[in-house]
């Protein structure tokens, strides 16, 4: 019955106005007015991952990413990072870069001028080479410390082995020698083939005028173009066979441990499916689900523990990952006891009652995506990536509750492999 | 507890003053209701019927600074045990668990006689306790229904359903459909009334896998530890707020009941909540529940004032990691008159990309990867730290990221900041205030937590008011009578080549 309700009152639910617009240049805008705070959020973002990365130019997507704000040369004016921080934050805004783009928070009554900067960062960045370079020691700096996070590490292993043989093998922000050889052509060049109109989209989310703001837009944008056609990577994601245990040692008071193995896309029409599986398996709140309950409740091994299935899940396929962090002298039993939870879900999938609860679960933290505007631009941003309706909140509502179990139990088995299983720990040998 | 901890903490060191813009600050005033139910009990409410929610944030003014020496984390630890139920709620047989309960405790304590004889331990003695305690646990498990507290609050539509500890106060909050408004306030009464701590030692276990992973196991978490140690002398301040590894293997259920008793008292709360409610009825609701508790003694402030420092302090912690560097100023608490002051030197000096620091060290000299500074750290109520932190970039040492932010602090003594420079730090300000609050969970937590900390959460707005008439001379004043050498600490991570 609860589900039922919730289900409806998601289906119910009217997110409100929100525009939709391709301009003429194959820009693809997103503009949703919210009048809680006097705030405006501004998000660039380029259909660009790692993924995209040359062989032996690992980071090279992070690299380029993170020159947006370094340097501009508009027609008018030629202005360097000081110059742009300054006019930024003496707004009272603050600018952050991505990979993919951009992100600005603003007080509303600035929102013209951020929209002007936005454009000059995206469209006329000028990459300076001196600034490559600091950019470059600061990335190998940060590749240096987060070898100090065991679970950095970590992750960066269980990530080349899960996906080795294919072009998501390596750490987003690259190899310490990959991001040394980087050099402003090849900066510029990967910035001119992926950071381009069609390839973006703008959304907008706050309070703000619509109409003004659209006639920024066109104003600021409609003459951003870039030669040429824009032909995306195409890839195979058929993993290599991997290691099947790999050990990194470590002297640390705590064993880190990671297993699973490649997941699907969010593409999939069985993602939200699988975010309820996941939730009974080891992403549930306050501790019940089956890894959380027995590892950290019941037997007090763990303070962080989980389980999920679709990790990272975007256009290309996430992972299946299980994670533990406990003393290296119960490190066996928290594993092993993981691993049997993982081999019984997959072999029984969920019982009814954890499968209504977490249906439950799901349906309503859909909800709580809207409690800022950043949660706003991210939900229309993603719906728009994956040719979705505004309202597709209603879709995931239809698919999860008409999840039933026999359909659970089939998806638990097929999307959770024990036997393919790749396990990572660091810690003492 | 848990998660959101450190996440948490970062977010609210440093700036207490939250509030958005000058056109609708008076309307927030005007809205904001203030209650104290019969027992003492506070509630600070506000409705705003944008969507049918509550957001709720019950804040007890109790944290690590509260605790006694040998029971550090104590306050922690009960945070933890907050989310296991209460004599209604967890249990399958209330009554056959408490005897086992206290079955337990008796144990416990004969381990811990036993284990402080030292060279005196009876081997056998102790490993029949701890057989002995075992089989309690297991018996006493048999009549746990797990994580019920939580399951009624999700099952009835509850989000965010968490809570963290700081040294200086305990938040516990939520988000509900705002129809739960009174199942919301029964619940929460009940596991103040009535809390069991069922599963105190597993709970344990996990608070130590917590101190493992984010002290012990990380460099920079040990770096903090080591700076408030070598500040704090006699002040609790100087504790970790997840306690000594030593000090969680002594605490006991019976130690947690006894914390409980004096600090969790309805006068020592306030509870805020913010969203879909009608005033007059949730005031009405609070005191049928809440007004159930009776009134405590008044917990009592922390006495140990710590002594006046007399010169530098240095600690070096070695380590395989990347070097890291802090410098800590006393400074005096977040209610001063001079502490809208310290907010202008943490924008000025090294918060933002337009910062001094920023600007020399990351920007110019590219010695620095980050760099970053902080008032109030670890907590408002007790004169407290000014700190400013830098990760070097490789090929740069600390000895040369000291030598700049010396510099850079020098020069706030000896030159007037600019006009400009001081109306961006202030301009900054008031945006980081609204930032932190575009949630209403957000804003409930800083509601409940200025009126707990301060007795007026209106303080919140007051605040940003005495930000506007801070001059440059304020600051070079206050630069000049706090950052002294004398009175500072000085907290570096380096790798063991460097000091051998």
């Amino acid at each position: 019955m609860a589900v039922k309700d919730i289900s409806e009152r998601l289906i119910n639910f009217d997110i409100g106005e929100a525009l939709k617009i391709r301009l003429e240049n194959g820009l693809t805008l997103i503009l949703k007015p919210i009048s809680i705070f006097p705030i405006t959020y501004i998000r660039t973002f380029a259909e660009v991952t790692s993924a995209d990365d040359p062989k032996d130019r690992s980071g090279l997507a992070h690299i380029t990413g993170s020159m947006f704000d370094e340097g501009i040369k508009t027609p008018t004016k030629e202005w360097d990072y000081n110059k742009i921080a300054d006019f930024v934050e003496s707004k009272g805004s603050v600018i952050q870069t991505h990979t993919n783009g951009i992100a600005i928070k603003t007080l509303s009554r600035y929102v013209v001028d951020m929209l002007e900067i936005c454009r000059d960062v995206l469209v006329y960045s000028s990459f300076p080479e001196e600034r490559l370079q600091k950019i470059k020691n600061d990335t190998i700096t940060e590749i240096r410390s987060r070898k100090d996070d065991p679970r950095h590490e970590l992750m960066n292993v269980f990530r080349e082995n899960v996906y080795y043989g294919t072009p998501l093998t390596s750490p987003d922000i690259g190899y310490e020698s990959s991001v040394a050889s980087i050099s402003r052509d090849e900066v510029i060049g990967f910035y001119l083939r992926f950071y381009r109109p069609e390839n973006t989209t703008i959304v907008i989310a706050g309070d703000f005028n619509q109409a003004e703001v659209l006639g920024c837009i066109r104003k600021y944008f409609m003459d951003w173009k870039v030669e040429g056609e824009f032909h995306p990577n195409s890839y195979s994601f058929v993993p290599v066979p991997p290691k099947q245990l790999v050990m990194i040692k470590k002297q640390t008071f705590q064993s880190n441990i990671i297993f699973g193995h490649v997941g699907t896309t969010r593409e999939n029409p069985d993602f939200y499916k699988l975010r309820v599986l996941e939730t009974i398996l080891g992403r549930g709140p306050l501790f019940y689900d089956r890894l959380s309950s027995q590892i950290r409740e019941k037997n007090g091994l763990a303070y962080e523990v989980w389980g999920v299935l679709t990790r990272d899940a975007d256009k290309f396929p996430g992972t299946v990952a299980i994670y533990i962090g406990t003393e290296n002298k119960n490190r066996d039993k928290a594993l092993q006891m993981a691993k049997d939870i993982v081999a019984d879900f997959a072999a029984n999938g969920p019982t009814l009652q954890e499968l209504e609860g977490s249906k439950e679960y799901v349906l309503r933290s859909l909800f709580s995506q809207w409690e800022t505007i950043e949660g706003y631009a991210y939900y229309l941003l993603n719906v728009v990536r994956f040719n979705k309706q505004f309202d597709f909140y209603r879709e995931i509502a239809r698919s999860v509750s008409e999840l039933d179990l026999e359909t659970a139990r089939r998806l638990s088995g097929e999307y959770l492999r024990p036997d393919e299983l790749i396990t990572v720990i660091a810690g003492p040998e | 507890m848990r998660l959101l901890l450190l996440a948490f903490i970062a977010g609210l060191s440093g700036n207490l003053y939250v509030f958005s813009t000058d056109e609708t600050q008076g309307d927030l005033e005007r809205k904001i209701v203030k209650h104290t139910l019969s027992n003492g009990m506070k509630l600070v409410l506000l409705e705003r019927h944008d969507a049918p929610v509550i957001s709720c944030a019950n804040v007890v003014h109790v944290g690590s600074v509260n605790e006694e020496a040998g029971y550090t984390g104590l306050a922690h630890m009960f945070e933890h045990m907050a989310f296991k139920g209460t004599r209604r709620i967890g249990t399958k047989n209330y009554e056959e668990e408490a005897k086992l309960l206290n079955k337990i405790d008796a144990v416990v304590d004969q381990i811990l006689e036993e284990k402080s004889k030292g060279t005196e331990i009876n081997k056998t003695k102790l490993e029949g306790l701890q057989g002995e305690f075992k089989r309690l646990q297991e018996e006493a498990d048999k009549h746990v229904d797990s994580n019920e507290f939580g399951f009624l609050i999700e099952k009835n539509g509850g989000s965010g359903f968490n809570a963290f500890t700081s040294s200086d106060f305990t938040c516990y909050l939520v988000s509900m459909p705002s129809n739960k408004l009174e199942l919301f306030i029964a619940l929460e009464a009940d596991r103040l009334l009535n809390p069991v701590l069922r599963e105190f030692y597993k709970e344990r276990d996990v608070v130590k896998e917590e101190r493992r992973m984010s002290v012990e196991d990380q460099p920079l978490g040990k770096l903090v530890e080591e700076a408030l140690s070598i500040s704090f002398k006699a002040h609790p301040y100087g504790w970790p707020t997840v306690g000594h590894m030593s000090d969680l293997d002594s605490l006991t259920r019976s130690k947690a009941v006894e914390f409980y008793k004096k600090y969790y008292v309805p006068n020592n709360m306030v509870l805020a909540i913010v969203g879909d409610i009608d005033v007059k009825e949730t005031i009405k609701l609070a005191e049928e529940y809440f007004g159930k508790i009776p009134r405590g003694s008044q917990p009592k402030r922390v006495a140990t004032v710590e002594p006046i420092q007399e010169g530098e302090r240095r600690v070096d912690v070695e380590t395989t990691a990347q070097p890291a560097y802090g410098v800590v100023y006393h400074k005096p608490n977040s209610f001063s008159k001079d502490e809208a002051v310290f907010q202008c030197i943490n924008e000025i000096l090294a918060n933002g990309r337009t910062s001094r620091l920023y600007k020399k060290l990351v920007k110019e000299q590219k010695s620095a990867l980050y760099v970053g500074s902080m008032s109030n750290f670890p907590g408002y109520e007790y004169p407290n730290l000014f700190v400013v932190y830098s990760i070097p970039t490789t090929g740069h040492t600390v000895e040369e990221i000291e030598k700049v932010i010396d510099e850079e602090i020098e020069l706030l003594k000896s030159q007037l900041v600019t006009d400009s420079e001081l109306k961006s730090a202030k301009s900054r300000i008031q945006v980081n205030a609204i930032r932190q609050i575009d949630s209403t969970l957000m804003f409930a937590v800083q509601l409940a937590s200025t009126e707990s900390l301060t007795g007026d959460w209106s303080e919140m707005t007051k605040g940003l008011e005495r930000i506007k008439s801070v001059t440059a001379e304020d600051i070079k004043r206050v630069a000049t009578e706090y950052f002294k050498k004398s009175n500072r600490s000085v907290a570096r991570l380096v790798t063991k080549a460097q000091t051998n």
